[in-house]
């Protein structure tokens, strides 16, 4: 229940500051806005399919759920990939956004590869932190290569994000900027660096990191400068 | 006795033995000859070991002779091609210093011509080349005196010869040229006291004589200017003193003097300003701003004097939403309240000035347009209308006022945010001044955290 209960808000989060997001950038013309609500719908539509795939789980049609996972799967990496682009093309230079957003397309595809077509495990587990028996059911690939490859990427893209965000904070003196850089820094890192909980260790902690993600977006939106 | 008598017996016995073919010989006689033989040989060895160590002495020590002289043959040519070396590294050095002075000779700012003890060219530099107008290796060797086809250096020449002789002359001006001021110093080249030549140098100061003009044509202008609203305001400040004068009269003297109060202010602030400007303390302080917000503000006064002129003003704004621009505040705002007030002071009465605002994603740039019908700028004129104190003739006919520095600072305002100005003008039918502000790398974050 409460793992349902964090994935309904971590949507509605994402729904609705993807939605408000995409308004302000039509009414300010302002593209790159466009990128980040793109983002955050993926991600969103992304925790729709996870959740339902809950469903299945606990109903045991095994089969089904890791096609729900694998639609999931490719919904969070164009999330990914939107987001880190936002990133780049918002906060840092041209320069930097040259050399970096062609890798990350590069690195984004080839998970997209691994997600859709390469064979992984499924290890089930009971859920931790629900009070009712709640099955959760994680899918390491079966190729360790492909597994480095995952956690590299991901801790990579999120340690050059947050470079991004802290420098760009250094640099301004206005706290209330910093802070709404920061929850927007942090918000977009917690929507896909949980991804590493989900695929080794259990769902449920990378749900709880994207409802964080989520609600710091929301939050962030909100502040006023 | 008996020893001698043995070795007798066996002489004898080898003297038989020598004279008979061995094979004659008895067994006691062979054996002496044999023992004998050996001896002789043993002997002969003996001495021959002995020439032979001799030898072996002796080449060992001519070989260590030889060795040693080899050695020292070695050591020798070592230093040798140290010295060699460190004679290398002094010519490198010299040949380094050498082109040194010739590269510093070279690119000097200014002009250097080296002359030899009877009045030779040896040196000429590029700079020097310029100002006369010919090349080193037409004149090097050649007696300065007889380059006759350098008019310029003609008369440089009458400045600084004397009976044939090269003067000591110091900053001696020479005007080659209408605009142009050279000061010329000659220096005699000594060595231990004796002279091998002379040094002219051609130092261009038409620069800092311009400067000079400018700056006394400035003051000289500032205070001309200056002149008429103090004259204006002493006129009427000496007529409200009399006492038959109606209250309409006073107000009207009041105002005329407060307008011309302003006029001293407004010219003051443009000179301060240029003053600024020139002397690089004309500081800008750049942040995202709303740029409409600023358009509207500082097109007010302009707007309103065309509706008192009766001049049709149109201000048109993109239909999408304009970026924040990483600008000064305050100068735009001058630069804006500048081209306005222009277009609305030289249109006349039922004439339209347009003030136009356009946003380029591709080019990421504000167009900034305003646009009159108004008396326009004669085509000859067209090239000065940038500089300071510059008023075309036509609007001089026209009226008297104006400083003259309006475009200047707002040129200097507009490329110091990174933008462009230009205009096209046609004389009588109007000029369209255009003008853009480029939006910066950085500015997309700014607005992001200003908008979402």
């Amino acid at each position: 229940m409460f793992t349902q209960l964090v994935m309904i808000l971590s949507i509605v989060c994402l729904f609705w500051s993807g939605n408000k997001i995409f308004k302000r950038s039509k009414e300010t013309n302002f593209y790159a806005g466009k990128i980040l609500a793109a983002g955050l719908l993926f991600i969103g539509f992304s925790i729709v399919f996870y959740a339902i795939r809950d469903i299945f789980i606990q109903l045991g049609f095994n089969e089904i759920e890791i096609i729900l996972y694998r639609i999931g799967g490719i919904f969070q990496a164009l999330g990914t990939f939107s987001l880190i682009y936002f990133v780049f093309r918002t906060f840092s230079s041209k320069k930097i956004s040259k050399i970096f957003v062609p890798a990350v397309a590069i690195v984004v595809m080839l998970l997209l590869v691994a997600i859709v077509f390469l064979p992984m495990e499924s290890i089930e587990k009971e859920s931790p932190i629900e009070i009712i028996p709640y099955r959760v059911i994680t899918h390491p690939w079966q190729s360790k290569p492909i597994n480095i490859f995952f956690l590299g990427s991901i801790l990579f893209f999120s340690i050059i994000i947050l470079f991004i965000f802290l420098f760009n904070i250094s640099k301004e003196k206005n706290n209330k900027k910093n802070t709404k850089s920061l929850f927007y820094g942090l918000g977009i890192l917690f929507l896909f660096s949980p991804a590493i909980l989900c695929v080794f260790i259990s769902p449920i902690f990378a749900r709880i990191g994207y409802v964080i993600g989520a609600f710091l977006i929301y939050k962030a939106f909100d502040i006023e400068i | 006795m008996e020893e001698k008598s043995t070795e007798q017996e066996s002489d004898k016995m080898e003297i038989k033995a020598s004279d008979q073919p061995l094979i004659e010989l008895s067994t006691q006689e062979l054996d002496a000859f044999i023992r004998r033989a050996n001896e002789k040989l043993q002997s002969k060895i003996t001495e021959l070991d002995e020439i032979k160590k001799n030898l072996e002495g002796k080449v060992e020590r001519r070989t260590k002779e030889i060795e040693e002289r080899a050695k020292d043959l070695e050591d020798s040519r070592r230093a040798l091609i140290n010295i060699l070396e460190d004679v290398e590294e002094s010519r490198k050095d010299a040949v380094k210093e050498k082109e040194k002075t010739i590269s510093i000779i070279n690119n000097f700012a200014d002009g250097l011509i080296v002359l030899d003890r009877i009045g030779s060219i040896e040196l000429v530099n590029p700079s020097a080349e310029r100002i006369f107008n010919f090349k080193t290796k037409e004149v090097r060797g050649k007696k300065i005196q007889d380059l006759k086809d350098s008019p310029r250096l003609l008369k440089v020449l009458k400045l600084i010869l004397k009976e044939e002789k090269i003067q000591k002359v110091e900053r001696l001006e020479f005007f080659p040229e209408k605009e142009i001021t050279i000061e010329i110093t000659t220096i005699p080249l000594r060595e231990e006291k004796k002279e091998f030549g002379y040094l002219l140098i051609f130092h261009d100061i038409s620069r800092e004589k311009m400067v000079e003009r400018l700056k006394t044509e400035f003051v000289s202008i500032a205070a001309h200017q200056l002149r008429t609203p103090l004259a204006a305001i002493r006129w009427s400040l000496s007529l409200l003193q009399e006492e038959n004068l109606t209250e309409e009269d006073r107000k009207d003297l009041l105002e005329k003097s407060a307008q011309s109060n302003d006029r001293m202010i407004n010219l003051v602030n443009d000179l301060l300003n240029v003053s600024r400007m020139e002397e690089g303390r004309y500081v800008y302080e750049f942040e995202p701003k709303d740029v409409l917000k600023i358009v509207e503000q500082s097109i007010a006064a302009a707007r309103e004097e065309a509706k008192k002129k009766k001049v049709n003003f149109q201000y048109i704004i993109p239909k999408e939403k304009i970026p924040h621009l990483n600008i000064d505040e305050e100068k735009i705002g001058l630069a804006l309240q500048n081209l306005a007030e222009n277009a609305v002071h030289y249109t006349s009465p039922s004439g339209k000035v347009l003030f136009k605002i356009d946003y380029s994603k591709e080019r990421k740039e504000v167009l900034f347009t305003v646009k009159d019908t108004g008396v326009g700028i004669p085509k000859s004129q067209e090239s000065r209308i940038f500089t300071k104190f510059f008023r075309a003739e036509n609007v001089m006919r026209m009226e008297t006022e104006g400083s003259g520095l309006g475009l200047f600072i707002t040129k200097n305002i507009v490329e110091s945010h990174g933008g462009k100005i230009w205009f096209i003008s046609e004389e009588n039918k109007g000029t369209t001044f255009n003008f853009t502000l480029p939006i910066k790398p950085g500015q997309e974050m700014q607005e992001f955290l200003e908008s979402f």
